[in-house]
């Protein structure tokens, strides 16, 4: 009996998951159309329809940064347009600012849910696993043939798990999210510090701190781990390493009479 | 573990905050926010199910046949080969890739390697395919790559399931019978395996008569013939010995070198290497199978430059599989030659061990400073002449230290001693302030230029020496591993960075124990063969001497030897052979034939120029013109070789043609029938 790879019995199944995804991308680039209609104020009603087509021709044409290319995009129409939320702030009416706090949400979450949906279809459609570094005829040695090769995912390995996961983190990381950005709207500089009205500057700095401390954490964490469930051929190489570091120049130079002394030997026995 | 895709995105974001933050735009940074929020979950809850994931998986292999699992292959039939990759860990993984590393000595033809899906507790991954056998030696199955990643294609791991299992490939069963004695010449069969020889013996058969002689046991006496002849006649029987075929196989690396031969001599698709040791195991597996079906004694002696190995005469069933079990392990190794330079091995064997041990090579446990990678060299004592800009590069240190550090100083005490001998000699004040100020500004512009000059090779250097680092990476990290593997730990890894011959070795090693085909130049830069190996022409003189020395009549050496190289030197393999002629034994010499060169008694076709040395796939072929010449020169190698025995009587038969197993059978049988004249 003749076996068939996984993928292609994946594939005549259904059309897997890719169609949720691919309208989960549509319905999120109209949200965020909708969002910036309401958001942006005296600019051209066409000018929110921009990131729907170009959205849209990521889609089409598979585009690997289709996300960066409208995250771009938004924060530009963003700062090219005159934001009603100035207007509306200043005005401090309840009904407003509920609004007002309703959209920026919906901007921020279909965004992220496009950012999401978007490179999730494309991991089924191109490739999930980032390129070979490897020196391509040496790998073309080790692989029997070009056939040798996966890197999208296959219909079959997916599920409509990954549909209510998505939700619970697109909703968890919006509200933790928005929660943040609402916690450091709200920081003045101390006045010890005598930087009088410059927020920005103070809450740059913050946020500067904030990702060093959460980087050098989050790396000394990840060391930690890596150490804790090193294998103990990993930690003999460690060692091994470590030695090597420190007595380098010191193996080096004998190292070198000696490989030197072996081919004068070489090229002395070599001769008739 | 941030992929390229997860870096752009990262960087977006971080832009975004800052401009956000900075032109006091909230709502763009409310959507770096929400953003960065998902991604750092996503990172977290990625790097922590992998590290568990990874730590807690176990494989099962299972190879088996129609009738079950199976401990050993065997040439020419398939097995179907499953895997089951099990999860020990409660935490799940999103994505992951699992990939059988199929052993290069088998050949998959159907199901596929590869399997994927999400990885957790109670849902193990299956892999089954099948593998077809075309070579004996060994197959050697390493474990499971598992490339890990989260479903959007942000964050990526990989790690190696290690589970080395070594599986012979047998040859193949051939079943061919050698002539059985079937000829009734006398009143009773000998048992199998015992054959009539025409000498004077203990055997049941009649030979002769002849006078009695004092000793003579009287129950030989002859009676009724005495009394008609009126002396006392005595009775002279036969012997009954057992026929030995004893197979010197060559296993040196000239046989195990591989030639890629054209898809219409390897019977594939595409060209495949081939190599000549698989045709004398071949030959030999059918021999010793031949006999061991007639209950003949078989005696197989693995000879190589340096030493020889005997399997000891029997006729029995485990005996055979013993000769076939040291046949595949012959076969399955791979060629050792003197050193070579290690520039084409560092790239395979790199490929390989980032594929097998990927945790061996990361830059965690195996790393290497910045300033090494960019100032090292390797090995820091030349002992290779290079190209002009290869001699540049390696002077890079060198020019960057005079450039930015030399020259500059130079200028600032040319300066200064310029301005303290116009000071000191007097000179008026006018021409002391203009000195200095003159000085000043030529020293800081020659400076500056030599800085710029220097920051430009630095660049350069950067960016067209980016092939040569990462090379430099590689052989750092191989030798450590290498040193891992072998030793000795301390000195180790700068014995080998600073001798490339031991490095060679050592690569050669690390590639052969898995099974791992490389090519290796078979001439050196003067033109002499590589593997030409003069030292086993010696021992295998000797272990014919010995086998001489052992041996009874009715012998049969069949010589599978590698001598076309050697044609010159094969004195001491004569003399041996006549010594084993003195005695009444037969002698058979085979021949090896590069798989992909058209026979020695045909003419030389086009099929000659497509010939390629290496077993590189990406090597070009040889040009026209020196193809031919190797063809010419090989095949009046052959000449002399078929002369010089011809000589002595021994004949010479290429292996690369279809019959030598007949022919060795058939010399057999006629040993079986020899009548000696006393």
């Amino acid at each position: 009996m003749e076996e068939r790879p996984l993928e292609e019995e994946g594939a005549d199944e259904s059309g897997g998951i890719a169609p949720y995804y691919t309208g989960i991308c549509m319905v999120a680039l109209v949200l965020m159309a909708v969002a910036l209609d309401s958001l942006l104020g005296s600019t051209s009603r066409f000018v929110q329809l921009i990131p729907i087509g170009v959205g849209a021709v990521a889609l089409r044409f598979q585009l690997g940064t289709g996300p960066l290319l409208l995250l771009a995009l938004v924060s530009g129409l963003l700062f090219a347009g005159s934001p009603r939320e100035l207007v509306a702030v200043s005005s401090g009416s309840p009904r407003v600012l509920a609004w007002l706090f309703g959209y920026r949400l919906l901007l921020a979450a279909s965004s992220l849910a496009f950012t999401i949906a978007y490179w999730r279809l494309l991991s089924l459609e191109t490739e999930i696993f980032p390129p070979d570094r490897r020196k391509k005829s040496a790998v073309n040695l080790l692989q029997k043939s070009s056939s040798d090769h996966q890197s999208a995912r296959a219909a079959q390995s997916t599920s409509s798990a990954e549909l209510v996961s998505m939700v619970f983190a697109l909703a968890f990381s919006t509200l933790a999210g928005y929660l943040i950005w609402l916690g450091l709207d709200r920081l003045s500089a101390p006045v010890e510090l005598q930087i009088g009205e410059d927020a920005p500057q103070w809450r740059l700095l913050v946020v500067a701190c904030a990702i060093v401390i959460i980087g050098v954490c989050g790396g000394v964490a990840v060391g930690f781990l890596n150490r804790a469930t090193a294998t103990p051929r990993q930690n003999l190489l460690y060692l091994q390493d470590q030695l090597w570091r420190e007595t380098r120049s010191d193996q080096g130079r004998v190292n070198r009479w000696l490989a030197r002394a072996r081919m004068k030997m070489r090229r002395k026995k070599e001769k008739p | 573990m941030l992929t390229q895709r997860g870096w752009w995105l990262l960087l977006v974001l971080g832009a975004m905050l800052f401009f956000g933050i900075r032109v006091s735009f909230p709502l763009i940074s409310l959507i770096a926010f929400v953003s960065l929020t998902w991604l750092c979950q996503e990172w977290l809850r990625f790097v922590i199910a992998s590290r568990a994931v990874v730590s807690g998986l176990k494989l099962d292999r299972e190879v088996r046949d129609s009738r079950g699992g199976v401990s050993t292959l065997w040439v020419g039939r398939t097995f179907d080969v499953s895997i089951t990759l099990i999860s020990t860990s409660r935490l799940k993984l999103d994505h992951v890739l699992v990939e059988d590393a199929v052993p290069f000595s088998v050949e998959r033809f159907d199901g596929s390697p590869f399997a994927q899906g999400p990885l957790q507790l109670e849902r193990p991954i299956d892999i089954s395919y099948r593998v077809r056998c075309n070579t004996a030696g060994c197959a050697r199955f390493e474990g499971v790559l598992v490339r890990m990643a989260d479903l959007q294609g942000l964050f990526y791991h990989r790690a190696f399931v290690r589970s080395p299992v070594l599986y012979r490939i047998l040859p193949v069963l051939t079943h061919r019978r050698a002539a059985m004695a079937l000829t009734k010449r006398a009143n009773e069969l000998p048992p199998p395996g015992v054959h009539r020889h025409r000498r004077p013996g203990s055997g049941s058969e009649l030979l002769d008569l002849r006078d009695y002689l004092p000793g003579d046991p009287p129950k030989t006496i002859a009676w009724k013939i005495s009394a008609r002849r009126d002396r006392l006649i005595t009775k002279e029987f036969e012997s009954e010995v057992p026929i030995r075929c004893t197979l010197f196989v060559d296993a040196s690396a000239s046989v195990r070198v591989a030639a890629l031969a054209p898809p219409a001599l390897n019977g594939n698709e595409n060209w495949r290497p081939m190599r000549a040791i698989d045709r004398l195991v071949e030959i030999a597996a059918g021999v010793a199978q031949a006999n061991a079906a007639t209950r003949d004694l078989t005696v197989l002696c693995l000879f190589d430059e340096n030493k020889s190995e005997v399997v000891k005469p029997d006729r029995t069933g485990p005996h055979l599989t013993q000769m076939l079990n040291r046949l595949a392990d012959a076969a399955g190794l791979e060629p050792a030659t003197t050193p070579v330079v290690p520039d084409d091995l560092v790239p395979l064997a790199y490929a390989f061990a980032d594929r097998v041990y990927p945790d061996l090579l990361s830059a965690e446990v195996n790393g290497m400073s910045w300033w090494a990678t960019y100032f090292g060299n390797f090995p820091a004592y030349r002992q290779r002449r290079g190209t002009f800009w290869q001699r540049l590069y390696r002077s890079r240190l060198l020019i960057c230290l005079v450039g930015g550090l030399g020259l500059p100083l130079l200028f600032i005490l040319i300066y200064a001693a310029a301005v303290a001998g116009v000071i000191f000699a007097h000179k008026p004040q006018d021409l002391i302030a203009k000195t200095i100020g003159r000085g000043l500004v030529i020293s800081t512009f020659f400076s500056a230029v030599s800085l710029a000059a220097t920051l430009f090779f630095f660049v350069a250097f950067s960016l067209f020496g980016e092939g040569a680092r990462r090379e430099r990476i590689w052989r750092k990290r191989l030798a450590a591993l290498l040193v891992h593997q072998y030793g000795p730990a301390a000195g180790g890894v700068s014995a080998l960075l600073e001798d490339e011959m031991l490095l060679s070795l050592r690569l050669q090693r690390f590639l052969a124990d898995h099974r791992v085909p490389y090519s290796l130049p078979l001439y050196d830069e003067a033109g002499k063969y590589l593997f030409g190996a003069p030292g086993k022409i010696s021992v295998l003189a000797t272990a014919i001497v010995q086998a001489v020395s052992r041996g009874r009549d009715n012998e049969l050496f069949v010589i599978l030897a590698d001598v076309l190289e050697l044609d010159q030197d094969i004195a001491p393999l004569m003399r041996a052979v006549k010594v084993a002629l003195g005695r009444h034994h037969q002698v058979l010499f085979i021949c090896p034939w590069p798989p992909a060169l058209p026979l020695p008694d045909t003419e030389g076709t086009e099929d000659s120029a497509t010939w390629v040395i290496p077993s590189d796939p990406n090597s070009a072929p040889l040009p026209p013109g020196l193809g031919s010449l190797t063809t010419e020169r090989l095949q009046a190698a052959y000449a002399r070789i078929r002369h010089s025995f011809g000589s002595l009587g021994v004949q010479v038969v290429c292996a690369a043609s279809e019959h030598p197993i007949a022919l060795i059978l058939d010399r057999i049988d006629r040993l079986r029938r020899v009548r000696r004249v006393h």
